[in-house]
């Protein structure tokens, strides 16, 4: 017997502290028999469901118990295709779950997962300044440790009004922060042996090549994006062609500017000797010190890590952010991410053209010059 | 190198290491050392000696007065395994916040006085803060060197904005308490803040960014602190009171301070505002009225709410703290050892509770040696060492008290001549 208000809550929200020591409360001896079918069966479809339909709506729960059980069987089953991209996709949707769930609950048993799951110290007396209700507030270093994640700066500390250590939210907004923060925690990669995952492979072989397979086509619509060899200048964020333009005049940049277009040039394709030969012009310049700096970033010597650039909020804060205008900057997170857009509108915009070329309908050249169009818009 | 710098070197290799031999009560060495990774600069040598570990602070005390150095950091991060020469071998627990606020980052005026500059390719000079660009032969920055030195101006505008840190942005917002925070005095041109808790340990370089965002201002959407234009049946300008709480009343004061400062010519530097620098100069003690207002009145005929807008950006640049980003964001950051020496000026790294900064000299309170020096003294700006003012020093052999050698030697506008009889 148990409780049906508790497992209801566990089904609602599994990544929490007290639903993940339920789940190891129950003992699965083996997940291959027959009765526990139906528990593998859902973590099966939640994986398909992030992966076919993550922006889609969230249905209503209709087993509790399996939906609480199937919550690690599916993060086992993501584990065992290890696809950095499919591990984000299926986070995305535990945390849209998570905010349905969240947007009509009551607020105790949220400020108790909060409270368990993450260690956030987080208070309810209400605030309010010209008109608008802030019924919540957080700990400001439980706040940036999620804050950095959101897109949107209305979201970064500076924008929200703090007082003595607390950060100010109404509810609908502190409810997202547990949405994002849900995000990371199902992120976190479960601790899982190499035996293990090697008898996961063998005991479910037709579900981990079906969710291969499904994660393969939907992969596949984005195409384009992949960096390849060549390097392509005009493809490059504001920023990097700033650094870029000033290392060739020989201007003196900032220890983290030269690192920003090291690794990036690293990661777009430019060989060590190319990107040392870039900094020849530098006043300091010493080959051999520049040599063993870039190998060492590039992960040809020492701890054997590449290195990547910081990211476009890294940037802002040390003043080497150059966005403007620049539309692409003000949807992308990091400058590779800016490179891969770049690449992959010039690639679809080749396609196009070389569709128009070969003569396709009248109608379906008319949309493509508008897609171009568009296109070029945000170039 | 020739004879002269041998002896100067030597010199102060010497005096240091009688410093660190005799005057014990003036050590006073961070907490956890065991989980600190320690780097020296030595006197011999253009490196740092990096991952070193030690069981306690008697063991640090033995190898500074074994092999005194010029400069001793510690790192802010505390690890599993200080010495370890990677780091992902090191195994990072935490680091301590920390944030570093030096009289570099103020345009003071004081700085058109004693800062000098030069050229290595053509050799031109200058005083004040350096050129992008030689004015004589166009040569980028990276070929200017610069000649720093330190004032009582510099000194007290760092103190005051270590102040400003510590109360408004700190202990007001942010909630932390004074207890625990060391001030450190870098012994150079200006202080550090340590913030010890170990809530705030795990804090990532992400995490930290916001807060360096926060303080210094950087990112801040006005609108999010009310100063937008409502429309409705009327358009209608709104903003913040000079009074209210938090970056409302930062922003509103920021405006007034920005406006009180600047000058036509700022003014037209700074996008979008190029067409209303003369407009605004002109209107400039009636905006600053209207912001003082009860309620406060930010509609001016003839500025649009984006002006408003940009002025507001700029006032929040300059009212925000004045700190070192770098320092604050990295995780893994060596910081000035407290107790040691530096080796620009001989000055102690003094470490301070807040209560002691108000009444620190960073000109006395940083003393280290005795005795008199004699000294080749080339051309000094004014300073003070203790109690006494140097002024008009010019191309001359002078005994000096030792601190004030010592300064002159390690600033290298002087050459060593022997010790005084």
């Amino acid at each position: 017997m148990y409780d049906v208000t508790l497992l209801e809550k566990y089904a609602k929200y599994p990544w929490s502290h007290s639903a993940n020591n339920y789940i190891k409360s129950q003992h699965i001896p083996s997940l291959t028999s027959p009765e526990y079918q139906s528990l593998v069966s859902r973590g099966f479809t939640r994986v398909l469901e992030a992966i076919d339909n993550v922006e889609e709506r969230i249905s209503p729960i209709s087993n509790i118990y399996e939906e609480c059980m199937s919550y690690p069987i599916a993060r086992m089953f993501i584990a065992a295709v290890n696809d950095d991209a499919l591990h984000h996709r299926f986070a995305i949707r535990e945390s849209k779950r998570a905010l349905y769930f969240l947007m009509h609950e009551d607020q105790g048993v949220v400020l108790e997962l909060v409270r368990s799951t993450f260690g956030w110290a987080v208070k309810t007396d209400r605030l309010v300044i010209n008109n608008r209700v802030f019924d919540m507030s957080i700990a400001f270093q439980d706040y940036i440790q999620v804050a950095p994640f959101f897109q949107d700066p209305t979201w970064k500390m500076i924008n929200r009004d703090v007082k003595s250590g607390w950060v100010y939210l109404d509810v609908r907004q502190f409810k997202r922060l547990i949405a994002e923060a849900v995000k990371r925690h199902v992120l976190r990669k479960p601790k899982v042996e190499a035996r293990i995952l090697r008898n996961l492979e063998n005991m479910f072989r037709e579900q981990l090549e079906t969710i291969r397979r499904r994660w393969q086509t939907v992969r596949s619509r984005w195409g384009g994006g992949e960096i390849t060899g060549e390097v392509w200048v005009e493809g490059f964020p504001p920023c990097i062609r700033e650094l870029l333009a000033f290392t060739r005049e020989g201007q003196n940049i900032s220890h983290l500017g030269r690192f920003t277009l090291a690794t990036f040039l690293l990661h777009v394709g430019l060989s060590v000797d190319g990107i040392v030969d870039l900094f020849r012009k530098a006043p300091d310049f010493q080959q051999d010190l520049a040599r063993y700096q870039v190998r060492h970033i590039s992960g040809e010597i020492g701890s054997g890590t590449k290195y990547t650039p910081p990211s476009c909020a890294t940037l802002q804060t040390h003043h080497l952010c150059r966005a403007g205008d620049d539309k692409i900057c003000h949807w992308v997170k990091h400058p590779l991410s800016y490179y891969r857009k770049k690449i992959r509108f010039r690639s679809s915009m080749k396609k196009e053209r070389s569709k128009n070329a070969q003569g396709v309908s009248p109608k379906g050249s008319s949309k493509s010059e508008k897609t171009i169009e568009q296109r070029r818009a945000l170039n | 190198m020739c004879a002269n710098t041998i002896d100067k070197t030597r010199f102060l290799r010497d005096v240091f290491h009688g410093y660190y031999r005799t005057q014990l009560k003036k050590l006073s060495f961070p907490t956890r050392i065991t989980e600190r990774e320690l780097a020296f600069f030595p006197f011999e040598g253009n490196f740092v000696k990096r991952h070193i570990g030690f069981s306690d602070h008697q063991q640090l005390l033995l190898y500074l007065r074994r092999y005194p150095p010029r400069h001793a950091y510690f790192s802010a991060a505390y690890f599993d395994k200080p010495d370890g020469e990677r780091m992902d071998e090191k195994g990072w627990r935490g680091a301590d916040l920390i944030f570093d606020i030096d009289a570099d980052h103020f345009e003071t005026q004081c700085r058109i006085e004693h800062d000098r500059w030069s050229c290595n390719k053509c050799g031109t000079k200058g005083k004040g803060v350096p050129p992008k660009k030689c004015p004589r032969c166009g040569a980028p920055n990276s070929q200017i060197k610069t000649y720093a030195w330190l004032c009582e101006n510099c000194l007290s505008e760092a103190k005051n904005e270590t102040i400003k840190l510590v109360e408004e942005y700190l202990e007001t917002d942010l909630g932390i308490a004074k207890k625990d925070m060391i001030i450190v005095f870098s012994g150079h041109r200006g202080y550090h803040v340590h913030v010890h808790n170990r809530a705030f340990e795990p804090l990532g370089s992400a995490a930290r960014r916001e807060i360096i965002d926060y303080v210094t201002g950087n990112g801040i959407k006005v609108e999010s602190f009310g100063l937008d234009e409502i429309t409705g049946r009327h358009k209608v300008t709104v903003g913040p009171a000079v009074t209210a709480w938090g970056w409302r009343g930062r922003l509103a004061r920021g405006i007034i301070g920005f406006l009180r400062t600047t000058d036509a010519n700022h003014l037209s530097s700074i996008e979008g505002l190029r067409r209303r620098a003369k407009f605004i100069m002109q209107n400039r003690d009636k905006i600053i009225q209207g912001i003082q207002d009860v309620p406060p009145r930010y509609a001016i005929k003839g500025l649009k709410i984006d002006h408003l807008k940009k002025i507001a950006e700029e006032g929040a640049k300059w009212i925000g703290s004045k700190i070192d980003v770098t320092v604050t964001g990295d995780v893994h950051r060596l910081i000035r050892l407290p107790g040691s020496l530096h080796g620009k000026t001989g000055f102690r790294v003094v470490s301070l509770s807040f209560s002691e900064l108000e009444r620190f000299d960073p000109f006395r309170d940083v003393l280290a040696f005795r005795g008199t020096v004699r000294v080749h003294v080339k051309n000094p700006p004014p300073f003070r060492i203790g109690d006494h003012n140097y002024v008009g020093l010019k191309d001359e052999i002078i005994d000096l008290p030792t601190n004030a050698a010592v300064f002159l030697l390690a600033k290298g506008i002087a050459d060593f001549q022997g010790v005084a009889s």
